[in-house]
């Protein structure tokens, strides 16, 4: 009999697994396999997806204290046993040969130089520095000129312990987090219609809708397993259709019923008409309307977030008040959308107008349940909180909201940006659970929970990403840590707006990452990090789910968590250093005690002892603080949201469960939120309640259509647009260290119409010069492939670092959310 | 570097018309190995080579067959060819 090697088992068990997650069962033999772990010589362990924010379950499989395999997890109810191709990189992304595993100083002569050498240190001697150049610049000109930028891959008590931190340590509310460039808008639009951030909806929305539209949404690579969900629904009900908009054709058109490729900027013009389609057709759920809504005119005219001596800024009439407005009635706001005709609304999208009226049909018809999805194409944009504004509107109108597959879905590219970025309040205007720091019943709240006296948490909000890089530039801020995020990379206008600023002889950047990025080139401290199951952590996906996982592995040399990294910082710090003499008058017990001390080991943080850490189970940060750090920090941080329709379940369930979606209360968590039946917090009787909003209404938001920044004229007749390709995640720093897959997509392309690059002379692969009124790069054209622009639009991915595309993007932002909009600029193309 | 083996258990949705056309295709590469189908058309299969950017190759190549509306990986698995090749005692 031939013999069984390790090979032989682990095909099986990849079998087996494939077979279980669609139900079916293969020969009971093979079965076995999967928990033999003697055969495989594997431990299994639950784990969150490190890249997207779908939040897929994944199973993590360990061999001599390396991850070696990874596959879907059954159990979850996301992903149900699949995983996308992107889970192909999660047992290989730790394991990189350039992995960041020493504290990296720039030096000349055995001293810190700014234009020295990258030269390996101790991690107390980094922290020596950093704490000589912090106290430095609260000395020289207080706590506006020191600053964060964070991440929605941090975890939730990464993120709570930066805020923390900042706000009640530093007295800084200069920490905002790279969600400001990604999810800032779709905020911003929850905030203004509901009162309160994030979906009301979870994805068992998909099996129940009749309708699925995109609004800038490439879920086919983006949102892979969501995807799957879809084509499942839209292949097993013949009634189910989808729609598909964007600027350009991607490969979710593949499965489209209608697809709609529209000129830049005018889905304001869509939304409208489509609204103004609901009221003509004699359409709108009254009752509804008049029971749940109320209707604002909000202010037109808002500028594009540029700097100050912008022409389009100084021309703007309501820059001052960009979120303002007046209440008006549902007859004003049909007046209002009226001049969004068929026939001009046809014209200035460049869209049919029988595809219009399909679409328009889907939101207008009370039968068909509909389900509209958004990310980037929506959130970076001059307008992206309208865009969520009049999305709303549609499902308002019509009632389509808070029941199953009646749902408006704004899907998150990282994997915390909900649980963490959001939650936690890690932007520079808010607080945790939705509160702000301009508001003082706010303030008094965390200033109570935090222990800290009245008046430590500044009342203005601090400097947001992009005016992070424009106060770097011109020597404001003057010392600044990021951590899990490459901004050299991934923000706006690179060249003018960010790398002046880290390069400011009067500045100090520190940047923590798992390897080299083009931000650590740019920094002057490097701190090497712990990743993914190297800790301890938490993140919380788009639809409101909250999911831990245990240390798995132990990171390489150095490298610590950014947590441990943030904590074991405040150590360095005396409160008199940090806090005027007025405010430690008020609590002189932290006299001549740390910012640790005062943080930390505050009885609420420290409360639980380490024997409580499931046995088994590694944890690098709990055991060099001597209790458990993660489960103190969470219960504290729980505080906030419990009672407030933010509730989250004790720390030790979600070791267990496959996540919960908040709230959480007596133990069940919530899936339709604002909906009678399903919302603890929806009394009997009230059939919904928006209870964000004190009067429990929601908002129907009049807004017009109006010019993106800047537009293709005749010296710059393209428009550009940039995002991710399914193969590199983000700026690529992880993926790009899997060789096999550096080979297989090197290098940035751009995407343009065969007829354009004909036009130009350029052949497919050969190199080209893109330029805008900031800055070029070079690239080589592709006319074939899944990504298919119109005449007019090139597309380029932003995951390279040798084409920085944000030399050539423009750095206009959304004036309500402050999110840049990558989507959309003026460029001139030349064959090289 | 020491030679790897990849391993994957993927899920390939197939349009039932194109079923029998989409296994026929499968069965034909010599990487990969179809263990069950089911009548809605999906099947299990397992790949294996040598990287990650045949594996990946591979399901892009299946991805791009008639009918095919979706490939799904499920279980993924990179270990020393040493490592992988021990035998297992019974």
């Amino acid at each position: 009999m031939k013999k069984l090697t390790r090979r032989d088992f682990i095909k099986q068990t990849a079998a087996v697994t494939a077979a279980s997650s669609v139900g079916l069962s293969l020969d009971a033999q093979a079965s076995n396999v999967i928990t033999d772990a003697s055969k495989t010589q594997l431990k299994w362990d639950k784990a969150p997806c490190r890249f997207c924010g779908v939040g897929c379950g994944v199973n993590v499989g360990v061999k001599d204290g390396r991850v070696v395999a990874t596959h879907g997890d059954i159990n979850a109810e996301v992903n149900r046993g699949l995983n996308c191709v992107k889970g192909y990189f999660l047992s290989k992304i730790m394991y990189g040969e350039d992995r960041l595993t020493r504290p990296l100083l720039r030096m000349t002569n055995g001293k810190y130089d700014k234009n020295g050498e990258f030269t390996p240190i101790s991690w107390d001697a980094a922290f020596d520095i950093m704490a000589q150049k912090f106290k430095q610049a609260l000395r020289d000109k207080g706590p506006t000129s020191i600053g964060m930028f964070g991440s929605g891959q941090w975890t939730i008590w990464e993120g709570y312990a930066a805020a923390k931190i900042f706000k009640a340590g530093f007295r800084s509310n200069n920490i905002d987090p790279n969600a400001r460039h990604c999810m800032a808008s779709a905020v911003a639009g929850f905030m203004r219609t509901f009162g309160m951030d994030e979906p009301m909806g979870c994805y068992e929305d998909i099996e129940a809708a009749d309708a699925f539209v995109l609004w800038g949404s490439n879920m086919a690579e983006m949102h892979p397993i969501l995807w799957t969900r879809v084509t499942d629904r839209r292949l097993s009900a013949p009634h189910v259709k989808v729609a598909v908009l964007s600027t350009f054709e991607h490969r979710s058109f593949e499965l489209s019923d209608n697809s709609i490729i529209f000129r830049p900027q005018t889905d304001l013009a869509i939304l409208n008409y489509i609204a103004n389609h609901i009221i003509q057709t004699n359409r709108v759920n009254r009752d509804f309307v008049t029971k749940h809504t109320r209707f604002v005119l909000g202010n037109p005219n808002i500028g594009y977030g540029l700097r100050p001596d912008n022409p389009l800024q100084k021309a703007a009439k309501n820059v001052g008040d960009a979120g303002g407005g007046k209440p008006i009635t549902l007859d004003e706001f049909a007046r209002f959308v009226s001049q969004y005709d068929l026939d001009s609304v046809a014209k200035l999208s460049n869209v049919p107008k029988e595809r219009l009226q399909r679409l328009a049909e889907m939101y207008a018809d009370p039968k068909t349940k509909v389900m509209s999805f958004f990310t980037m194409g929506f959130n970076q944009h001059t307008r992206g909180t309208w865009c969520s504004n009049l999305l709303y509107n549609l499902h308002l109108l019509t009632g389509k909201i808070s029941t199953p597959g009646n749902s408006p879905f704004s899907l998150t590219g990282q994997p915390s940006a909900c649980g963490t970025a959001r939650e936690v309040g890690t932007f520079a205007h808010r607080l945790p659970a939705d509160m702000l720091v301009v508001n003082p019943k706010h303030r008094e709240v965390a200033e109570k929970i935090w222990q800290v006296p009245p008046g430590t948490i500044p009342d203005k909000p601090g400097f947001h990403a992009v005016a992070q890089s424009r106060m770097l530039k011109d020597g404001k801020l003057n010392v600044y840590w990021t951590q899990v995020t490459n901004n050299v990379q991934a923000g706006p206008n690179v060249m003018q707006e960010i790398l002046p600023g880290w390069r400011n002889p009067d500045n100090f950047v520190i940047v923590s990452d798992v390897y080299p990025t083009a931000s650590t080139l740019a920094a002057d401290l490097v701190l090497p990090t712990a990743m993914w199951v190297e800790k301890e952590g938490a993140y919380g996906n788009a639809e409101r789910r909250t999911q831990f996982w245990h240390q798995l592995v132990n990171p390489p040399g150095e490298a610590r968590s950014d947590l441990w990294q943030l904590v074991e910082f405040s150590k360095r710090f005396k409160m008199e250093e940090v806090w005027p003499k007025e405010l430690l008058d008020k609590a002189p017990q932290w006299r001549g005690k740390t910012m640790y001390d005062l943080l930390f080991k505050n009885g609420v943080v420290d409360k639980f002892p380490n024997n409580q850490i499931e046995a088994g189970y590694a944890n690098d940060d709990a055991k060099a603080f001597g209790y458990y750090i993660q489960k103190g920090l969470f219960e504290e941080y729980a505080q906030f949201g419990r009672g407030h329709a933010h509730d989250l379940a004790p720390f030790d369930v979600y070791h267990k469960e496959r996540g919960l979606r908040w709230p959480v209360v007596d133990g069940k968590e919530t899936q339709w939120r604002y909906r009678e039946g399903y919302d603890p917090y929806v009394k009997t009787g009230e059939g919904y309640r928006f209870y964000g909003m004190p009067d429990g209404k929601a908002v129907i938001f009049a807004l017009p259509y109006e010019p993106a920044a800047e537009e293709p004229d005749k010296e710059f007749p393209f428009w550009l647009s940039t995002g991710r390709v399914l193969e590199h995640w983000h700026t690529g720093t992880m993926t790009r260290r899997v060789p096999e897959l550096y080979r297989a997509v090197p290098n940035a392309v751009c995407y343009m119409h065969p007829e354009d690059a004909k036009a130009l002379g350029a052949r497919r692969g050969e190199i080209i010069e893109i330029t805008s009124r900031r800055g070029s790069i070079r690239s080589r054209v592709e006319t074939r492939g899944r990504t298919r622009p119109p005449q007019g639009l090139v597309y380029i991915p932003f995951f390279d670092a040798s084409q920085l595309i944000n030399k050539v993007t423009l750095d206009a932002t959304d004036p309500i959310s402050f999110q840049t909009d990558f989507k959309k600029c003026a460029v001139k193309i030349r064959k090289v | 570097m020491e030679q790897e083996v990849h391993i994957a258990g993927i899920v390939v949705h197939s349009l039932p018309a194109h079923l029998d056309n989409t296994k026929a295709r499968i069965a034909s590469l010599p990487a990969a190995e179809i263990h069950a189908a089911s009548k809605d058309g999906k099947l299990i299969v397992t790949l294996e080579t040598e990287s990650t950017r045949r594996i990946l190759d591979y399901m892009d190549a299946i991805r791009a067959l008639p009918g095919v509306v979706d490939v799904a990986l499920v279980y993924q698995h990179a270990e020393p060819l040493t490592a992988l090749d021990q035998e297992i005692p019974s």
